[in-house]
């Protein structure tokens, strides 16, 4: 019917005719009802309310009209309620509600369309069917009905679940869930877990829910809060103030709160976890809590985690921090029984926890699907499990769990067991023997091994021996193991030990068992002993000696050699010596014989040793020496064809006082040399070989050798002396070092000497620097005379022998030598000679040269008159002026010149005095035969002209010429008026000579002297000219440049000495040295004399920078 | 902690032990008194008791047991963490439900009868004997590497039964009934958590201390009273 499309587009036009008449029946009828809200809750029906007044008329009903979608047909409904439960229908529904009074009339009706949009969903509110709480956890678990089954048809639902907690309900959390509604009602379930522990505070809970229709057009809303629900309190609430969490096992690094509750009248001071207290979180009136960060790992007894309350009381609770279980490591499976599989581990890490948080394990086996608790101990290291090995089960697939509280872990282990067989260790070890070479051994070892082979190591050792046998032997239940040991050694100890594992797939042995203990029956010796003889000098008696067996070859205890002398194999006598003994003498009576040496013990005599008595002679037997080789001694021989059945070498080594032990060795014909070595050889003592040959019929001495072991430095220094000294030399004897003291063969002497005192500081002669050694090697040299020593000196000795081994210690003596006569004689007489011999020289070659010398230093002067010499400088003259001043015309009467004591005075006032004589004293020479009254006078008139007048230049005084007296004026008083010092010309510089030699000189005529002194004026020029000015002591001092400066000669004279003590000179003119002025050349310039007297050699001030023989010899003892 | 007040008390008791028994003998006695002192003192004196040697014996045992208390108690609180590890750890406001504690007014201490003195000192050690196990076990689970302080409870304990034993003969032979054996544990409910094991363990150390501490003041006492 509704296919119709012309039905459906008349209902429509009715539709929207009715929807104009809802917004145009406005009434004015306060009984209109208002205000139509419609929700639902399944989308199924829907709850319709309206707003009416019925204050006014009580009794209303209301008449409710809609069009049932379905049946299109219009249906109505009364109610008294102010709401009506009508289908929920797609798109829009019309509602028309006509209010009723009582009687049933209608006071008003209005018509709604309701559209679905209008409609809202809003879900039941949910119910909460449990609410749950798991205290150790902190969970809170939820439980709710979804109902379902109020849709018909699966749908999206969302839950909203609010946690809150304290009195002031502090909503904590609040979470979404979503879920599908099938149509039928389910039980939801839902956790949470608190920070805190539960029991810190109240917690509360409530929940609704949205549906989430998507092809419902209408509103969807959230339903109502389910009632709010309280977490159940715990059963066993406390009385008492309580810490929470109680003994709660955490991990390292967690985070972990805690609260105190504590009852009404008390309060809480601080909390502490551990020893550290940290700030306190208020949750409510009766409870605070603290968080901590981060908890390391605690002891064994846990973390205390305590409140201290006011006014008196301590609660508290334990953290246990630890780590959830290692992976077990090294996990290995292993039987040793065949009965149960031992695995064992290593826990690996430490958990921290013990007894019942501790790490529990489970050995559990795949194949069986068995599995084992395993019990250990925490504390120990290394952990065991046993699990039942099964019949017929020969892999196993093993996996070892471990978990605790915080965690699990797990390793597995995949076996073959009999590939992984580790026998116990075997027991009951026995050994036992009949024999002198063989062992019976017996062991047990506990287990099932009937299925596999076992392989047995013995180890048999002695002292010097070990060795190891391997042994297969087949398995068996609990048994007794066999094994059978041979090729000991008789008489020996054995320690022996065994030690098992399977034989085909070996694992590991076992522990060895315990060390059992064999000696070995006896068995007579193995051989004859080592013997050796020795003829006595005369012959008459043989000692035989033999060297005791080695236990290797005693094969027992020996207990005596018998000794037998055979000749042509016919026993001629036999002994028997006992143990200790191994020597014997047997007399021979003059007969060689063979003698026979055999070894017993109780077992039976060994093989005999033979050797003859025969000795041949020898002759030239020399001794060499040996070679040490550090630890024995290396002997050569040279090869001799005669020898045949080897050779032997023997020697005897002394210990103290006893006689010495002969010991020797045997080599064979074609050894030539071999070293020696003995554990009583010691080094630095001196031992003798002899080495015997053996030929066919007997043995000859071949050779004696000495040697040592090692070479030492002697022990002990020479013993020498001092026989002889001299002034240069020492004779040192010393005499030989004993054998037993040099200790290697002596190779020299080194003889040390050098200049020492006793009681110096060196102590040897190798702080010596300046020592001098002598090495004498030549040893039969006993006395040494050293040479070249200085007189008078102590010298230091020392004298050192010395070997391959080193250089002995040193003696030493100090000598003092002779004190050298001759040397010191002629120390004084050479110089003396040479002095002589000079002085005798120089007086030759003067007296030869001594006109030279002459002419040199001395010439004659030939005319004072006409000198130039005479040609005095103005100072000097200054005294002839005053003269002249000074002396009357009497005063100038002619006197007898005479030498003045004192040239130019005895000071200033005696010069006055003596005036009248200066003119003419100094340079006069008066021949006595011919004096006259007048030729004084004339002399004086001689002086006296020139004294008035002004001398000619040329210095010649031609007036002189006629007078017998040799005389000239010093020309002072002349020089100084006729030659002033500036008109002096700079190379006519002249000396005046004013010799005594001039007496005997051949008289020269006044006129011929011009000429002479012009020769010596020409040949001399003095190369100083010296204003006078500067002739004072102070002003000038002739050093060696003034004297280069003046090229050609040079006087040669001190001119120092001369300057400062010369007459001519200011200061010299008060001394009172008579000779100065006598004899004495003068140069115009120096006013020195050229010769200085011999008084001025001592002068101490003279500073002589010229060359003078005197100094020469005044300046060496200086140097 | 204690021990050396404990100390002192003794030694001042010591001089007046002797006289509740000997009231006349005191040391202001005339010499003309002293026969009839002798007389008193005689009949004062209880009857030779077999059981003075058993006396010293436990007097002894207890001056043993008192140098060994104070190293257990210091022992057991090293191993126990903060705060019982911490220096001068001390809290005397703990109780444990059972455990005995010595403290005791004085003058009834001093004239408590024999039997009533030695039931007492029975009763106590009767309940260490229980809570020093308790304590061992609660140690070894705890703390099973605290060997030393498992060794000390152990010697503790097997003391106490010792002395528990000369308690039982110095009674039978004074005809005193020793009390019946009840088990102070049974208000020892499982759960209790790890911090009050440590208290509960505190607490038997430190009265197992103060009691032993009383008990050698008892046996001082008694051994004047009852002389070898």
């Amino acid at each position: 019917m509704w296919d119709n499309p012309s039905l459906r587009c008349l209902l429509a036009i009715t539709f929207l005719h009715l929807l104009s008449l809802i917004y145009s029946q406005e009434t004015g009828f306060p009984e209109a009802p208002e205000n139509l809200k419609c929700i639902t809750h399944d989308l199924n029906r829907m709850i319709c309310s309206w707003d009416a007044t019925s204050s006014a008329n009580l009794g209303l009903t209301y008449k409710i009209c809609y069009t049932n979608s379905e049946h299109f047909s219009l249906v109505c409904i009364e109610t008294e309620g102010k709401r009506a439960d009508i289908p929920v229908t797609v798109g829009s529904t019309n509602i028309r509600i006509t209010t009723l009074n009582a009687s049933g009339t209608s006071l008003a009706t209005e018509t709604f369309v309701l559209s679905e949009e209008n409609v809202s969903l809003i879900p039941l509110t949910p119910q909460i069917l449990n609410l749950s709480a798991d205290f150790s956890t902190y969970t809170l678990y939820l439980k709710w009905n979804d109902s379902g089954s109020v849709f018909q048809y699966e749908l999206d639902a969302s839950w909203q679940i609010q946690i809150l907690r304290k009195e002031t309900l502090e909503t904590v959390a609040l979470m979404n869930y979503d879920s599908k509604l099938t149509g039928k009602d389910s039980i939801l379930s839902w956790n949470w877990t608190s920070d805190i522990p539960l029991e810190c505070t109240s917690y509360y809970v409530k929940i609704r829910c949205y549906i989430n229709e998507p092809y419902f057009t209408g509103r969807k809303e959230w339903s109502e809060w389910s009632p709010i629900r309280t977490v159940p309190e715990k059963d066993t609430k406390p009385n008492s103030a309580m810490v929470f969490p109680q003994d709660k096992v955490v991990l390292v690094g967690s985070n972990v709160t805690f609260c105190c509750l504590y009852n009404e009248g008390e309060s809480i001071k601080f909390m502490n976890y551990g020893s550290k207290s940290y700030p306190l979180l208020r949750l409510n009136k009766w409870s605070s809590a603290i968080k901590v960060q981060n908890v390391s790992a605690s002891i064994s007894s846990g973390t205390n985690v305590w409140c201290l309350l006011e006014p008196d009381g301590l609660e508290g609770t334990v953290l246990f921090v630890g780590y959830a279980p290692d992976t077990p490591q090294n996990l290995n499976c292993e039987t040793r029984t065949f009965i149960t599989i031992t695995c064992s581990w290593n826990p690996g890490r430490a958990t921290a926890l013990y007894r019942q948080r501790q790490t529990k394990y489970i050995l559990f086996e795949r194949i069986s699907k068995e599995n084992v608790t395993c019990k250990v101990d925490e504390l120990n290291k290394e952990h065991y499990c046993d699990f039942p090995v099964h019949a017929n089960q020969k892999i196993y697939n093993f996996t070892l769990g471990a978990s605790n509280p915080l965690g699990q872990a797990e390793s597995s282990l995949l076996i073959d067991v009999n590939q992984r067989v580790h026998l116990e260790t075997p027991v009951k070890f026995t050994v036992s023997t009949n024999s002198s070479t063989n062992a019976h051994l017996s062991w047990y070892i506990p287990g099932n091994f009937i299925q596999i082979r076992l392989l047995c190591q013995i180890e048999i050792s002695n002292s010097n021996s070990e060795r190891q046998l391997n042994v297969s032997m087949a398995g068996a239940e609990n048994s007794n193991y066999r094994a059978w040991v041979d090729a000991l050694h008789p008489y020996a100890t054995y320690t022996f030990r065994v030690r098992c594992s399977a034989s085909e797939h070996f694992w590991r042995w076992s522990k060895w068992s315990e060390e059992k203990k064999l000696t070995t029956l006896e068995a007579p010796p193995a051989r004859g002993p080592a013997i050796w003889r020795e003829r006595s000098p005369v012959g008459e008696t043989l000692t035989v000696f033999w060297k005791p067996l080695l236990l290797s070859e005693a094969n027992g205890i020996i207990l005596s050699h018998e000794v037998s002398c055979y000749s042509r194999e016919i026993m001629l006598k036999a002994h028997e010596v006992p143990v200790p003994l191994n020597s014997t003498e047997i007399k021979l009576g003059g007969n060689d014989c063979l003698i026979s040496v055999v070894a017993k013990n109780r077992a039976g005599s060994s093989p005999p040793s033979r050797i003859t008595s025969m000795d041949l002679p020898s002759d030239d037997v020399k001794t060499e020496l040996a070679i040490a080789a550090g630890n024995g001694i290396y002997i050569s021989w040279h090869s001799d064809p005669n020898v045949t059945c080897g050779y032997t070498l023997k020697w005897c080594i002394s210990s103290g006082s006893e006689p010495c032990n002969v010991d020797w060795e045997m080599f064979p014909s074609n050894a030539t040399d071999a070293v020696i070595k003995s554990a009583l050889f010691q080094p630095g003592v001196r031992y003798n070989f002899s080495l015997y040959g053996c030929k066919h019929n007997g043995y000859q001495l071949l050779q004696n050798i000495t040697g040592y072991m090692k070479e030492l430095p002697p022990k002990v220094a020479p013993n020498f002396t001092v026989e002889e000294t001299s002034s240069d030399s020492i004779l040192v004897k010393w005499e030989d070092i004993p054998v037993e003291d040099c200790q290697g063969f002596l190779k020299g002497y080194i003889l040390y000497f050098a200049k020492g005192e006793k009681g110096s500081s060196k102590t040897s002669f190798t702080d010596e620097e300046n020592k001098t050694e002598k090495n004498i090697t030549d040893l039969t040299k006993k006395s040494l005379r050293i040479l070249d020593l200085q007189g008078k000196t102590s010298y230091r000795l020392g004298l050192r022998a010395y070997t391959v081994g080193g250089i002995g210690p040193s003696k030493d003596l100090y000598v003092v030598t002779k004190e050298n006569s001759v040397g010191l004689i002629i120390a004084i007489l050479i110089p003396v000679a040479v002095a002589v011999v000079l002085g005798v020289v120089t007086s030759i070659l003067c007296y030869q040269k001594r006109e030279w010398i002459k002419e040199t230093f001395y010439p004659d002067i030939p005319n004072p008159e006409n000198s130039k010499a005479l040609q005095f400088q103005k100072n000097i003259c200054e005294i002839s002026k005053l003269r002249q001043q000074l002396l009357p015309a009497s005063s100038l009467r002619p006197e007898p010149c005479r030498v003045p004591p004192l040239l130019f005075g005895n000071g200033g006032n005696t010069a006055l005095k003596t005036l009248e004589m200066n003119p003419c004293t100094p340079n006069s020479v008066e021949v006595v035969e011919t004096q006259s009254t007048v030729l004084k006078i004339e002399d004086t008139e001689i002086i006296s002209p020139v004294a008035d007048s002004e001398l000619p230049e040329d210095g010649s005084d031609p007036e002189t010429g006629s007078h017998v007296v040799v005389s000239y004026c010093p020309p002072i008083i002349e020089e100084e008026i006729s030659s002033p010092p500036i008109d002096e010309p700079v190379g006519s510089s002249q000396v005046i000579y004013i010799d005594i030699q001039s007496m005997y000189q051949p008289q020269v005529n006044p006129e011929e002297e011009p000429e002479i002194n012009f020769v010596t004026t020409a040949g001399y020029k003095p190369q100083m000219q010296l204003p006078i000015n500067a002739m004072k002591m102070e002003s000038h001092s002739p050093t060696e440049e003034d004297l280069d400066k003046t090229a050609g000669y040079r006087p040669q004279a001190n001119t120092n000495v001369w300057k400062l003590d010369s007459p001519d000179s200011p200061i010299s003119i008060q001394s009172n040295n008579e000779n100065g002025s006598f004899g004495s050349p003068c140069s115009i310039n120096s006013r020195q004399f050229l010769i200085p007297p011999k008084d001025y050699e001592d002068s101490p001030t003279h500073n002589n920078t010229g060359w003078s023989f005197t100094n020469f010899f005044q300046n060496k003892p200086n140097d | 902690m204690t021990g050396d007040g404990t100390e002192k008390e003794e030694e001042s008791a010591g001089p007046t032990a002797d006289s509740p028994t000997k009231p006349l003998l005191h040391s202001t006695l005339a010499a003309q008194n002293l026969l009839v002192s002798l007389v008193l003192v005689q009949l004062a004196r209880p009857d030779p008791n077999p059981s003075a040697a058993t006396i010293s014996q436990t007097y002894n045992l207890a001056r043993l047991l008192q140098a060994n208390t104070t190293k257990l108690l210091n022992t057991y609180l090293s191993t126990q963490g903060s705060p019982f590890s911490d220096p001068g750890f001390s809290a005397l406001g703990l109780r444990w439900a059972g455990v005995p504690v010595a403290t005791f007014p004085f003058l009834a201490w001093r004239t408590m009868g024999d039997s009533e003195r030695l039931a007492r000192n029975y009763g106590a050690y009767a309940t260490f004997d229980a809570f020093l196990q308790l304590v061992w076990d609660d140690q070894d689970e705890l703390c099973p590497n605290c060997s030393e302080l498992l060794a000390m409870l152990g010697t503790a304990r097997a003391r106490t039964r010792g002395l528990l034993a000369n308690l039982t003969s110095i009674m039978a032979a004074m005809g005193i009934p020793t009390p019946p054996a009840t088990d102070p544990l049974t208000s020892e409910a499982a759960g209790v958590g790890a911090f009050e094991k440590k208290c509960r363990g505190y607490v038997v150390c430190r009265e197992y201390h103060g009691w032993v501490d009383r008990t050698v003041r008892d046996f001082t006492l008694l051994k004047a009273k009852y002389p070898a």
